[in-house]
């Protein structure tokens, strides 16, 4: 066969492969204007993100919000909807599970000092109930506006992201501030609300939330392909106007489906959150909401592909924090430009020959 | 309130105006020519940077300024490369660009200075102060004439009426031989060298250095103003100074505690005002406003 044929036939029938190349290319001749070598660069990066097992751990730590911002962006895309949102939607899911944990862990200290099982369990099915009834709340109101007043979600969505900040920092420094340290986060919540943590990473807060995320994945893919549920969704994402002739309320599927999204970034933060220190800090998503935008889309929509987009970018993301000491010309927002890069290039329609969702 | 609302908070808006006027409109442009522009504040922060790079090399405002349109237009041509001829999902294709242009940003600051959290101060401003003042004042003025004259460009020129057609029905474009795509890619270009100088007026007007997180979601803000108005470029200017005027308001509010019926007000509301009153006004104006048929849509 006729190698560039081949290379050809590799760039059409994988689109997403040819966008990380292309991006990890650009962003390390980045690297290389600047003066590093690339080569050096990406060696330290891998090993960052993947070079131990407490490095391993760590990406995981990093991948289990993506994974959940990403299916938030998924869902809402699939109806037709762009949910810029998330990032607002998992800082208020994640303030009300701290928040409800918090004035538990007070009214019943028994409950919130138990750590058997059965406690853990309550108390992350209580932190779960909370974070995805406040992400949802928010998501319905994104997406009844959208749907009944016809207000761009967009617009409303970004307006949501800065009063979530507001409210959230707020909450954090009047209400909940924490006793016994100055610094802009909440007191540690109650034992039993820290969620379970997986042993074998030498430390790194690995929560039971990551193999939730996998399985939510499992169950939106489920939803996505196997239920009239998912049918009226995509239809409503496609065609609206046919999806209406078909007698299909298209602004009750936009209302559901930004419903569900907020849901899904409301429990974005909560392995960040329960898992280390179990408090609410101040800042501490590093852009989940934004970045599940890059899962969704380098993923194609489909909610099993985004579980290896968040591992993609969750070791990119922990693969760059080294570069910051282990190279003197590049900092960790290389990942950002990598991460930008690649998202551009899969969107890009240059080698991709089949019709995207 | 007399105290609140006099000269001083006026000038104090527009200044505040200035950086989200000229994005807005930039965003105006874009969109009316069918492209979604959520790359705003990605182009604003490229406009920063260069403004306050090429001051530092050069020590001349007028320069940067310049320098940040230059740069605010060639990010926008990169931008315009993969939305119109790469046939990207636009919005999706937007917010990669903010994400490349948030990482760029400390990428070239480390690489010219460095330091990743922003370009040092430009010394030969503060010698210079009254140069400074009138600088302001012309880009200040410049920014409000910049409204009506897009107005007058889109609704009384034939470029405007191009860049209208491929907004809103690009096939009569084609059959008439003239390339959407191409209006669209000037339009693309044209509104990144007005972000690109709404960025720059923070770096090298309304301070003399770049600093990361500089732009501080104005791009996003713009682009609501832009979206609220319904697409009009008179409109979204008095959007703009209105949600100005609102900012410079809690800036003052700041200051001092505040009681409504015993209650005392957090500055956290307050800061979040000008948020709040956009999102009220969003949710209680009826969506009738009239969107660019091919809006998000390829040529």
């Amino acid at each position: 066969m006729n190698p560039l044929h081949f290379g050809k036939s590799i760039f059409f029938r994988w689109p997403w492969l040819t966008a990380i190349m292309m991006g990890l290319t650009t962003g390390l001749c980045a690297a290389a204007v600047a003066g590093e070598n690339p080569f050096h660069v990406l060696l330290i990066m891998i090993k960052a993100a993947v070079g131990s097992p407490y490095d391993v751990g760590m990406t995981l730590v990093y991948t289990t919000p993506l994974i959940f911002s990403g299916l938030s962006v998924a869902v809402a895309y699939r109806a037709g909807l762009f949910n810029i949102g998330a990032e607002g939607q998992l800082v208020v899911g994640g303030m009300a599970a701290t928040a409800v944990a918090l004035r538990l862990s007070a009214l019943l200290p028994d409950f919130a000092a138990d750590t058997s099982f059965s406690g853990k369990a309550a108390g992350m099915i209580v932190c779960g109930l909370a974070a995805g009834l406040t992400g949802g709340f928010i998501g319905l109101m994104i997406g009844y506006l959208r749907a009944r007043r016809g207000s761009h979600e967009v617009v409303t969505s970004i307006m949501m992201n800065f009063l979530a900040m507001a409210f959230t920092s707020w909450l954090v420094l009047e209400k909940f501030h924490s006793t016994d340290t100055q610094n802009p986060e909440t007191s540690p919540v109650g034992n039993a609300f820290k969620a379970i943590n997986f042993r074998g990473f030498d430390g790194a807060p690995v929560t039971i939330w990551f193999v939730i995320g996998i399985l939510t994945a499992g169950l939106i893919a489920f939803l996505f392909d196997r239920t009239m549920f998912g049918f009226r969704l995509r239809a409503c994402g496609e065609n609206p106007v046919a999806a209406t002739f078909a007698g299909i309320d298209t602004g009750r599927q936009m209302i559901i489906a930004m419903a569900l999204a907020g849901v899904l970034a409301g429990f974005s933060g909560l392995g960040d959150i329960l898992g280390g220190a179990g408090r609410f800090r101040i800042g501490f998503s590093s852009d989940y909401g934004f970045t599940g935008i890059a899962v969704a889309l380098l993923a194609g929509g489909r909610p099993l592909a985004i579980i290896a987009s968040a591992l993609l970018f969750g070791a990119l993301h922990k693969g760059a924090l080294d570069l910051d000491f282990e190279t003197d010309h590049v900092t960790r927002d290389l990942a950002m430009v990598i991460q930008g890069c690649v998202v551009l290039f899969a969107s890009a329609r240059w080698f991709n020959r089949i019709k995207s969702p | 309130m007399n105290i609140l609302f006099d000269f001083e908070w006026l000038m104090s808006s527009l200044r505040l105006a200035l950086p989200l006027l000229l994005a807005a409109m930039g965003g105006v442009v874009c969109e009316r020519s069918g492209v979604v522009n959520i790359a705003l504040e990605g182009l604003m922060i490229i406009g920063a940077l260069a403004g306050a790079i090429v001051v530092v090399a050069t020590g001349s405002q007028p320069l940067g300024l310049f320098g940040a349109m230059i740069a605010g237009a060639v990010g926008a041509t990169i931008y315009a490369i993969f939305v119109i001829y790469g046939r990207a999902q636009q919005v999706v294709a937007g917010a990669a660009f903010n994400m490349l242009a948030i990482g760029v940003a400390p990428f070239v600051t480390k690489a010219i200075f460095g330091i990743s959290g922003g370009t040092p101060g430009a010394e030969g401003i503060a010698n210079n102060q009254e140069f400074s003042r009138m600088l302001l004042m012309g880009v200040t003025g410049f920014a409000l004439v910049v409204p009506i004259l897009i107005w007058w460009i889109l609704e009384r020129t034939r470029p405007g009426l191009l860049l209208r057609f491929a907004g809103e029905e690009p096939g009569a474009l084609e059959s008439a031989g003239i390339s959407p795509r191409k209006v669209r890619a000037a339009a693309v270009v044209a509104s990144g060298a007005l972000a690109g100088l709404g960025g720059a007026t923070l770096s090298v007007l309304l301070s003399s250095s770049f600093a990361r997180g500089m732009t501080g979601g104005r791009g996003f803000m713009a682009l609501a103003a832009v979206i609220f108005a319904g697409w009009r470029p008179i409109p979204a200017a008095i959007v703009c100074l209105v949600f100005a005027g609102a900012d410079a308001a809690q800036i003052r509010l700041q200051g001092s505690d505040h009681f409504v019926l015993g209650f005392e007000i957090p500055v956290q509301l307050i800061q979040a005002l000008p948020y709040l009153l956009t999102f009220i006004a969003i949710a209680l104006r009826s969506g009738s406003a009239r969107v660019p048929r091919y809006l998000g849509r390829e040529a």
